[in-house]
């Protein structure tokens, strides 16, 4: 760890323990300083600027000790453990330390007492036996219920309204912080930091009352609840840096890339509210960064969990920017910074889980639209595919259909040129013909003609009509030689020439019938 | 990153347009249909890209209380 981080990590716990802001116990500036020039001294510590004499008494000691721890571990490296260096270291800065001025004055006596005081802060019970509010601070006291043992004591009002208590006489408290002396009358008082009820009961009302007075305002009102937005990737976590809350958180939200911010704060009691309250007031002055606020803790008792009650935390929260998932755990009693939040969830695994949700339906929403596309496309690929083989077949049937026509056009031109070709052929061959059978000589023309003659006469035998008159029919003519059909070509007194089978016959028409 | 988560949901929701657009489609036209199922299956892409497991950063903040 650097001396940096080394020494806000000391600062954070002495503010606690003191219930102060940080840089009032100091400022970054002069740890950034203390870290560069590394005081061996109380000279070179007091060079630092912001810190004097005061601040020397009251933390040289621890500051001089984390120098030494530091510097002589780094110059031996990591061979030797830490607890064996820094004795060593330690009692070198402390002797440094313990020069103490011989005579004081008064001031400076009261002064060095007060530094004394201020580190014997310490947690009291009481009873409140008086109250007396003034502007800016509230006077009271406390004393012990068992005898008279009393304290004065005061609170700063701003600590006063974030404590989130109003005191009366007789209430049961519970009170933090450290005794100082007030210089101008030598009286000790207790300057309190913190105020809380004691026990469960006082919790309890004062618990109730805050929270009639917040549903009064309407803060808890769902129509004010944000939604916590889809795919949150910058997340503003506010919880302890040990504890099992962070533990549960981290394991349980998932791989989705986010960037996780950690504000650490103590999440115990109701000194958390400092911290909860300064983790919500840093991220929200950007809050455009972050997409969700989350703030949890494992359950616990009304008591421990009070600081998620107190009035300026629950405002907080209700005025947050940045949409605030509540995962602090709760038995009975929902802390009232968990019922102003956006969300509400009982454990910090429950948080993680809201803040992975969007993510994971991400991943259903884009499988199903997927799933969708997909068939949608592959129907439309089938559709596309039976379209495509209609316009096949069209296109086929056409193509077809021309080839059928090329066929046609060529066939009927090879035809048109075989015709012209047998033409010509034919008249060649007739013409050689010609010329052969003119060589062929008289014989064969002779021979082909007898054959023809003799079918001629063939055909002519079967119509020869003596063949009709063997049979017993005659022919009959006129005079004029024309054969005589109808009686009515034939008039009285015509002269008939009657040819029968054997001979002829002349007759003369005496009637006509 | 702010943006990238932005196109994350906007890529969804696009996404989903589509979906809605091809649910919503009696009969598909062929053109229209390709097109819009090259855009989703592009937003699908890119969103699957961005769902899948990636490491987390983590970091502590610096308290700066001073300025406060």
């Amino acid at each position: 760890m650097s001396l940096i981080s080394e020494l806000k990590r000391w600062r954070e716990t002495a503010a606690a323990r003191e219930g102060v802001e940080l840089y009032r116990v100091l400022p970054n500036a002069a740890l950034e300083e203390i870290a560069e020039i590394m005081p061996k001294t109380r000279e070179e510590l007091l060079s630092v600027k912001g810190i004097k004499e005061a601040k020397y008494r009251k933390y040289g000691k621890d500051i001089l000790s984390i120098v030494a721890r530091h510097g002589a571990a780094d110059a031996i490296g990591a061979v030797i453990s830490d607890d064996e260096v820094s004795d060593a270291a330690v009692r070198s800065a402390v002797e440094a330390v313990e020069t103490v001025p011989d005579t004081l004055s008064v001031s400076q006596f009261l002064d060095a007492l007060n530094l004394e005081l201020s580190g014997m802060a310490a947690r009291i019970r009481g009873e409140v036996s008086s109250v007396d509010e003034r502007d800016r601070v509230v006077y009271f006291s406390l004393k012990d219920a068992s005898d008279e043992a009393t304290i004065n004591c005061l609170i700063f009002r701003s600590a006063y309204v974030l404590s989130g208590v109003r005191i009366a006489v007789g209430d049961e408290i519970i009170v933090e912080g450290s005794p100082d002396i007030y210089k101008p009358n030598g009286r000790l008082s207790l300057k309190v930091g913190l105020i809380e009820f004691a026990g469960e009961g006082a919790l309890k009302k004062a618990y109730e009352e805050l929270r009639k007075k917040l549903e009064t305002e309407g803060l808890f009102a769902p129509e004010r609840k944000r939604a916590i937005p889809e795919f949150p990737e910058h997340i503003a976590l506010l919880t302890s840096r040990d504890g099992a809350a962070i533990g549960d958180f981290m394991t349980n939200v998932g791989r989705h890339g986010y960037r996780i911010s950690l504000y650490p704060s103590s999440v115990e009691g109701k000194r958390a509210v400092f911290e909860l309250l300064a983790g919500v007031r840093y991220f929200n002055a950007h809050p455009e960064r972050y997409d969700a606020l989350v703030i949890i803790r494992g359950g616990g008792s009304l008591e421990s969990l009070q600081g998620f009650n107190n009035e300026a935390l629950v405002r907080a929260v209700a005025d947050s920017k940045i949409p605030v998932i509540a995962g602090v755990g709760h038995e009975k009693d929902i802390t009232l910074a968990a019922l102003v939040a956006d969300a509400m969830v009982s454990t910090p695994t429950a948080a993680s889980r809201l803040v992975r949700q969007s993510w994971e339906e991400g991943m259903e929403r884009v499988g199903s639209a997927e799933h969708v596309l997909r068939s949608r496309v592959s129907d439309l690929v089938i559709r596309l595919r039976e379209a495509l083989g209609r316009a096949d077949t069209a296109l086929l049937d056409r193509f077809q259909a021309m080839k059928e026509r090329i066929r046609t056009i060529v066939e009927r031109f090879l035809a048109k040129r075989e015709a012209l070709a047998y033409g010509i052929r034919g008249e060649a061959e007739s013409v050689s013909a010609f010329a052969g059978g003119l060589k062929k000589g008289r014989a064969a023309l002779f021979a082909t003609a007898s054959d023809a003659l003799l079918r001629i006469e063939k055909l002519l035998l079967q119509f020869d009509p003596t063949r009709a008159l063997n049979l017993g029919y005659s022919l009959v003519r006129l005079g004029n030689g024309r054969i005589l059909r109808k009686s009515t070509d034939a008039r009285v007194g015509d002269r008939l020439d009657i040819r029968l089978s054997e001979g002829a016959i002349g007759a003369e028409v005496k009637e006509v019938l | 990153m702010v943006e990238k988560k932005q196109s994350l949901s906007e890529s969804i929701r696009k996404l989903e347009g589509i979906v809605e657009w091809f649910e919503g489609q009696e009969e598909i036209d062929v053109e229209k249909g390709l097109e819009k199922f090259k855009e989703g299956a592009s937003l699908v892409k890119s969103s699957r890209a961005r769902l899948k497991e990636i490491e987390n950063e983590f970091r502590e903040v610096e308290k700066t209380l001073d300025e406060a």
